[in-house]
């Protein structure tokens, strides 16, 4: 061959190697395109779970707990978490939790949206398309009425939005109700009483009730409120679960009791870092304060501070309402495989959570325990408040609140704080009876913003633990309470937390910000 | 095929032998100096000889021979034997080398007839230093480049390359080819590197067009030369320490603050006296006083070795280099081993050598330990000194009940990653006729990363008595970096008469794809053995990911000389990205230059002080599409977003990302005055002038939280970098022998958003806004402290109530802070507006600029009978650094403090400067100037002496060289900075940091 020839064949050869025509035309190898996916149930519900997913807590000041921390149930000294500053009402618009709680409730409306557009165009069937419209819808009443209560006026969106929509104003609280309670009626008529198997955890029927009745309590709509609770127990299919302590336990998840909760399975879909068993029971951050052990009733029904209750201060668990050992690890209690000695912990109130703790958790950065986010309690005791708030005495707030309590052994109102009671003592026996049975399940904090109640941000004050240190004889221990944090009320702050900076310094629409920010 | 199969014995030295073989001795001066030490060599042949003390040599040639007199300060000098036997040559300085050639894009150009501002190192400086990344050769040396060495980790202490300011948002690193192939520049020894061209202004880079915005550096590696065999092997050993670590406070001092941090935030104290008096006692595991960074920082040793063996014939010249590192590191747990090859193989073909055969094969394996938790580790050596590390039984005791990761890390907690790079390229050159050639080059790189990061099992004692399991887990990774290039060129060089003409057109495509994966098991038998299998398999789980990039492009030159006087380039580029959608994918980018080199004319001819004077003009346009986000022409779901339901596990997916559909390259125009001079001799001056505008900055333009997806590219404004940048290197020999040459550069730059076509981001620490640089640093301007006498409290101000009893309340024409309640010894801000309320939306200013505002080196070297010392300065000014948490933020976490602020604000020591310690965040987390810190420093980058021993000693025993040093990189600094190094990380916030390190080696190079 002459050499000519073979050059050539060589500049050939090495040319074919690359020029690839279609070089230039490159589309994602491992992500898809909302174009082309709504196909099928299956990619349908692919969407959908997606929307799900965001109800997760997104962030550390996010988890249901640090709400405890915030309120007078709880403190948590680590101010990096992200309560503490909330607790002391020092929080500002750079804060976390307000921007963790903005972003998280946002991307559950903004899926739920996107989901809402893209189905109704999906080749499924009608059936398909209005369960799962009514789950989305659902999902984003429930952002909606959490935003509403932590921020007053929100802005208002219930589309996909293109960018040169995307900087939103602020819309009235009151209208941004009436579109929660509209999805959460479109949601109810929809979906199913309950699931079986592997769909268990879906939104149901009875979880748009109870979140509406919950949505109207929270804006003062006394009777619609009681109404809606009133509907939840007439559906008849829930009851409280018999034993209060096990109803929190991974081994009693799904339970009769359960409305409506985030559910986690280990390794795959396991709580968000940090799990509440890092945080409650590996962390010595989750301190119970001793004002929400003093709330605990006497197993007779009388308040501790009561001269017939036979308490003792310094043998302050004996006889107590049962929820109390249930919840708190006490001082001397069992804590996981050891005895609870607040001298060598480091919690500086001396006690810590029990309820949710998952204490013994052989992996505490991998636990499974589905966190409630409404039970069947909730509901006697919402419509208890509802009615006591719409003005009315009836026998009937009394035996609700009755049923709480019988669960757990304790007397009734009647037969402790008596019958014929004004609405001002029923108020403070429902008020109470909320707190002694949610404590650490987050909802001690809204409460309190929605009560508008000043006497509940105090200094913190837990058991002295120096004076609870010598493991072999509890019975010397000396109980004393010591101040361990102040906590001021800011009325120039009020009530609402500040719109985050973090968006104002993007959208000025959002401008101005909640009062005393 | 025979003739081929001669071809690959090249690794035998090729003989060629001659008839008539003489005798030649001769004397080799430079002036009137002999010249010691000067290669004589024949050329196309192996033989060859060494000039002793007195400048002579001896050598057999034969009449006709042509002798090649090679000294690395001189000229080369190729004289052909006249037969008389006796030679005695002349050799001129290496300064006054006005025909020096330059590699510039595809080719090399001649110095003289650069147009454009092209920087050169000279890697014969940095052939002693402990360089373990070629980057780190340019700190310093090239006007206009600044190489920053964010960290001294093993294996990952590549220098930022900023050439002429930061003119993008995205990537701003320049392109670096290796001998012609995209890479990443730790892929090449710093040995085994001939020469670093860099190209700064755009018309010099406008070759490299879409790619080519932040500047281009061409590294060529050393190839064979026709002669006989050369072999040079060099070897250094030494030891690390990190540079600096910052003061902090001892087990006494903290909990002394934090108990009066605790009574200023309302609690009670802490720390007992008793429990203080532990910690000072010393004698007790459990009431430590330890300096964690003594814990987790200390000496590491470095070794380096190199063998190169390169040479060749009139048709075939080779080279090949092996290097291997072996270097531990300062942080506990981190090493780094690194074998590379490479090999240079060039073969000529056909009458006249009219075809060209290059292969280059490079390779290196890197293998790479460092912490799992890597963060984690250089987090906790930040440490209070209060936290005990292990307990009297020798358990490792957990820091508030989470982790130990000293202790993990002693345990195995260890990320093993192996990563290997093959790059091989096969170019063929064919000359069609004279001055008329053809060139293809096909290439593929191929990198492979497999990580192996496991968690091993500890059992934690925890203060409370309880113990903490973790548990063992793996997570293997997996990536594939595969880089595919073809380039096709058409040169032709023609003179006529005083014209001179070069022509370059040109076609490249290049295809990159990247995939990884993946895969998770927790639960192993032991901490030893890390291989998925020995997990439990209920616990498994697993992971992928793909992305693709497709470039190409058609490119152009014209380049013209007149009379060697008058110069001119012009280049024009159409560059296509898979990136953007099909409608927005095509970029044309033209660039045009052009020389005039005054000295030659006649008027210039008297001033016999300049050798040259040339000026300088560049315009042009580069394109840049180089941001992270690969596919900009569709909407993206993504995977991932999953859910359990009823104990099963359900995949989910949801929009997270916004996409940009019209988004389209973004283009840095740039425009360079500049002058060549050298003088008398012995100066060599380079200044420039430069504007570089980036326009259509692609940048991720912020939308709105309630979007609830991550922010998409856009097209969002123009940056300006405007500044000076020049050059003077000295380089004399007095008649003692004594050689000395000294270079100092400079360049002062300012770089300014001039338009922003969406949304300022005026997020604190860091902001993008109008008028300011790039990324400046945002907050509040500390105007004070807040002092007692601001304040009213109860009583009409009672002198008599104690401090800690009095309720503080601000007096009305005081400046206050909304978001805070401020109290005596907190911060006070500065009040912008005037409307006596500090706040977030109407207070907060640029504080600090973290790109220098000067940046300058100075290098001297002399050299004095077989003696040589080289120091390199290097420094930048008007820099700040930001210092946030960790040491930096009283009471950061776990972190301990910096001694500083022992002089913190007290009543009774009213500082102005420090404000008073508290335990919550409100105060202490406003992003303000009160953490700007300067971050300007003057550097000992590097200090050698070193020592040649006489070629007439060594000759004996067959080295014709060999030359021992000792080198001592990062000596000193002086900085007033108080974090860890000065030079630190861009976009660094955090206090935490790995340390920069001080290198001491020893070492030798010889050849044979």
């Amino acid at each position: 061959m002459k050499n000519i020839y073979k050059i050539t064949l060589f500049f050939f050869a090495l040319s074919i190697l690359g020029c690839k025509k279609d070089l230039l035309d490159k589309t994602p190898k491992d992500r898809l395109s909302p174009a082309t996916f709504f196909q099928n149930e299956s990619q349908c519900k692919q969407a959908l779970i997606g929307i799900y997913n965001a109800i997760q807590p997104n962030a550390t000041p996010s988890h249901f707990y640090q709400f405890d921390y915030m309120s007078d149930n709880g403190y948590c000294q680590d101010s990096w978490q992200g309560s503490r500053e909330v607790g002391e009402w020092l929080t500002n618009t750079s804060s976390w939790a307000p921007s963790a709680k903005w972003t998280m409730d946002f991307t559950i409306i903004s899926r739920a949206n996107e989901f809402l557009q893209d189905i109704s165009k999906a080749t499924v069937s009608e059936t398909v398309k209005t369960q799962m419209s009514a789950e989305a819808k659902f999902l984003r009443g429930y952002a909606y009425a959490d935003l509403i209560t932590y921020f007053g006026d929100v802005p208002l969106i219930t589309k996909v939005l293109a960018l040169s929509e995307a900087y939103v104003s602020r819309t009235a609280k009151s209208e941004v109700l009436t579109q929660i309670i509209a999805d959460f009626n479109d949601a109810a008529a929809a979906l199913p009483v309950s699931y079986s198997g592997t769909d268990v955890g879906r939104a149901t029927k009875g979880a748009a009730m109870a979140y509406k009745a919950k949505a109207l309590l929270y804006n003062q709509k006394w009777a619609e409120a009681a109404q809606a609770a009133k509907d939840v127990i007439d559906l008849g299919a829930y009851s409280l679960f018999s034993n209060y302590e096990t109803l929190f336990d991974e081994a009693h998840e799904n339970n009769v009791e359960v409305i409506f909760d985030i559910q986690y399975i280990p390794t795959t879909q396991s709580q968000p870092w940090p799990s509440s068993a890092l945080s409650l029971s590996s962390w010595p951050t989750a301190n119970v304060t001793a004002d929400l052990i003093n709330s605990y009733y006497m197993t007779n029904g009388l308040p501790i501070t009561d001269a017939n209750a036979g308490y003792n201060d310094q043998d302050p668990f004996k006889n107590r309402d049962p929820r109390l050992a249930a919840s708190v690890v006490l001082p001397g209690s069992s804590f996981g495989s050891s005895t609870f000695i607040p001298a060598v912990d480091q919690v500086p109130c001396g006690a810590r959570p029990r309820k949710y703790a998952a204490l013994g958790i052989a992996d505490v950065n991998n636990c499974s325990l589905n966190t409630i986010l409404m039970r069947y309690a909730d509901i006697y005791l919402m419509r208890a408040e509802a009615l006591i708030e719409s003005g009315s005495t009836d026998p009937e707030i009394y035996t609700l609140i009755d049923k709480v309590r019988a669960r757990v052994n304790m007397p009734t109102v009647e037969s402790v704080e008596g019958i014929g009671l004004t609405q001002a003592q029923l108020r403070n026996i429902v008020r109470h009876e909320r707190r002694v049975e949610f404590y650490n399940e987050g909802t001690r904090y809204a409460d309190m913003l929605r009560w508008q109640d000043k006497s509940l941000v105090h200094d913190v004050y837990g058991y002295d633990k120096a004076l609870l240190s010598n493991p072999a004889s509890p019975a010397t221990w000396t109980f004393k309470q010591v101040k361990v944090e102040t906590r001021t009320f800011d009325a120039s702050k009020g009530w609402l937390w500040p719109i985050p900076q973090a968006d104002i310094d993007i959208n000025k629409n959002l401008l101005p910000n909640n009062p005393g920010y | 095929m025979k003739r081929f199969l001669s071809i690959f014995l090249f690794l035998l030295p090729y003989m060629t032998l001659s008839a008539q073989q003489s005798k030649i001795t001769g004397k080799v001066v430079s002036g009137t100096d002999p010249l010691p030490g000067v290669t004589v060599r024949i050329k196309h042949s192996s033989q060859g000889t060494v000039t002793d003390s007195k400048g002579q040599f001896t050598l057999t040639a034969a009449a006709g021979d042509t002798l090649v007199f090679n000294h690395i300060s001189f000229l080369t000098r190729e004289i052909v034997a006249n037969g008389n036997g006796i030679m005695n040559v002349s050799l001129v300085s290496a300064s006054q080398n006005v025909n020096e050639v330059v590699v510039v894009g595809y080719g090399t150009q001649k110095k003289a007839n650069l147009t454009g501002a092209v920087g050169v190192v000279k890697m014969t400086d940095m052939e002693s230093r402990p360089l373990t990344n070629p980057g780190q050769a340019l700190q310093g040396t090239v006007a206009g480049v600044y190489a920053l060495q964010s960290s001294g980790k093993p294996g990952d202490d590549g220098a930022v390359l900023d050439i002429r300011g930061v003119g993008t948002f995205g990537d701003n690193t320049p392109l670096v080819l290796i001998d012609g192939f995209p890479g990443n520049i730790n892929d090449v020894n710093a040995n085994d590197i001939q020469s670093i061209s860099v190209l700064k202004d755009a018309a010099s880079a406008a070759i490299y067009g879409n790619r080519a915005a932040n500047g281009v550096i061409l590294i060529t590696t050393k190839k064979g030369v026709a002669g006989k065999l050369r072999v040079n092997y060099t070897v250094y050993y030494g030891s690390q320490n990190p540079t600096r670590l910052p003061h902090v406070l001892d087990a006494v001092d903290y909990t002394t603050l934090y108990n009066e941090a605790s009574v200023n935030s309302g609690g009670t104290a802490k720390y007992a006296d008793s429990v203080i008096a532990k910690y000072a006692a010393h004698n007790d595991l459990m009431y430590p006083d330890i300096n964690y960074f003594k814990v987790y920082y200390g000496n590491a040793n470095i070794q380096n070795q190199r063998l190169s063996i390169s040479g060749g014939n009139d048709n075939v010249n080779y080279a090949f280099m092996l290097g291997r590192l072996n270097q531990d590191g300062i942080l506990v747990g981190t090493s780094y081993k690194k074998t590379d090859f490479r090999s240079n193989i060039d073969a000529y073909f056909l009458k006249n050598k009219r075809l060209r055969f290059s292969g280059k094969l490079a390779g290196n394996l890197g293998v790479k330990n460092e912490p799992t938790d890597l963060w984690n580790a250089e987090w906790y050596a930040t440490l209070a000194p209060i936290h005990p590390l292990r307990n009297a039984a020798g358990q490792w005791v957990s820091v508030n009940g989470e982790r130990n990761y000293y202790g993990e890390i002693k345990e195995g907690s260890t990320a093993l990653t192996k990563r290997y790079n093959f790059n091989g390229q096969v170019e063929a050159e064919y000359k069609i006729i004279d001055g008329l050639s053809a060139q293809v080059t096909y290439g593929y790189n191929v990198m492979n990363s497999k990580a192996n990061a496991f968690h091993a099992n500890v059992t934690l004692y925890n203060e409370s008595g309880t113990t903490t399991n973790l548990v063992s887990n793996l997570n293997v990774t997996n990536e594939t970096d595969v880089q595919t290039l073809l380039t096709s060129l058409l040169k032709y060089n023609k003179v006529l008469g005083k014209h001179e003409f070069n022509l370059l057109g040109g076609y490249s495509e290049e295809e990159f794809t990247y995939d990884w994966e993946s895969a998770y098991r927790s639960g192993f038998v032991n901490n030893t053995q890390r291989v998925l299998n020995l997990g439990d398999p209920s616990t498994q789980t697993n992971n992928a990911g793909s992305y693709d990039l497709g470039l190409r492009s058609y490119f152009g030159r014209l380049n013209y000389v007149f009379d060697g006087k008058y110069l001119f380039e012009a280049n024009i580029r159409r560059d296509g990205s898979s990136r953007f959608a099909k409608e927005h994918r095509w970029g044309t980018f033209p660039s045009f230059s052009a020389g005039w080199v005054i000295s030659k004319e006649n008027f210039m001819q008297n001033l016999t002080w300049i050798d040259l004077l040339k000026l300088r003009a560049s315009w042009g346009r580069l394109g840049n599409q180089n941001i992270n986000n690969y596919y900009n022409g569709s909407d993206i779901l993504t995977s991932g977003q999953n859910y359990s339901l009823g104990g099963s596990l359900y995949s989910g997916v949801a929009i997270t990302a916004m996409t940009n559909k019209d988004l389209t390259w973004e283009t840095a125009q740039q425009l360079d005055f500049g002058v060549d001079m050298y003088l008398k001799k012995n100066f060599e001056i380079t200044a420039d002038y430069f504007d570089k505008r980036t326009k259509d900055l692609l940048l991720t333009q912020s939308i709105p939280l309630t979007m609830a997806q991550s922010a998409p590219y856009a097209n969002a404004g123009e940056v300006q970098n405007k500044g000076i940048e020049a050059a003077i290197t000295y380089r004399t020999t007095f008649a003692s022998g004594f050689k000395l040459r000294a270079t100092i550069n400079a360049s002062h730059m300012v770089n300014k958003i001039v338009r922003m076509d969406v949304a300022e981001q005026l997020t604190s620490p860091k902001a993008i806004k109008t008028g300011a640089a790039i990324n400046s640093f945002y907050g509040y301007k500390m105007d004070g402290i807040y002092q007692i006498s601001d304040f009213t409290w109860q009583n009409n101000s009672d002198q008599s109530i104690p401090y800690a009893q009095r309720d503080y309340t601000l007096k009305p024409d005081v400046v206050k802070v909304s978001n805070y309640t401020a109290q005596p010894g907190d911060i006070k801000y500065k009040d912008l507006n005037g409307d006596k309320v500090v706040d977030m939306n109407n207070d907060r200013t640029i504080i600090g600029n973290q790109f220098p505002k000067l940046t300058y080196g100075f290098n001297i070297n002399m050299e004095y009978k077989g003696f040589d010392l080289s120091m390199f300065l290097q420094g930048v000014q008007g820099i700040q650094g930001y210092t946030y948490y960790e040491i930096a933020t009283p009471f950061s976490g776990f972190a301990n403090m910096g001694d500083w602020w022992l002089k913190r604000w007290t009543p009774d020591h009213p500082s102005n400067t420090l404000p008073r310690l508290t335990l919550d965040g409100a105060r202490n987390n406003i992003h303000s100037s009160f953490y700007m810190e300067n971050a300007s420093y003057l550097r000992m980058k590097n200090i050698e002496l070193g020592y040649s021993i006489s070629p007439k000693i060594l000759s004996r025993a067959g080295i014709s060289s060999l030359r021992i040093y000792g080198n001592v990189q990062n000596a000193f600094t002086i900085t007033k900075f108080k974090g860890f190094d000065p030079e630190q990380t861009v976009d660094q916030t955090r206090a935490q940091a790995f340390p920069q390190v001080r290198i001491m080696t020893m070492g030798a190079s010889v050849n044979f």
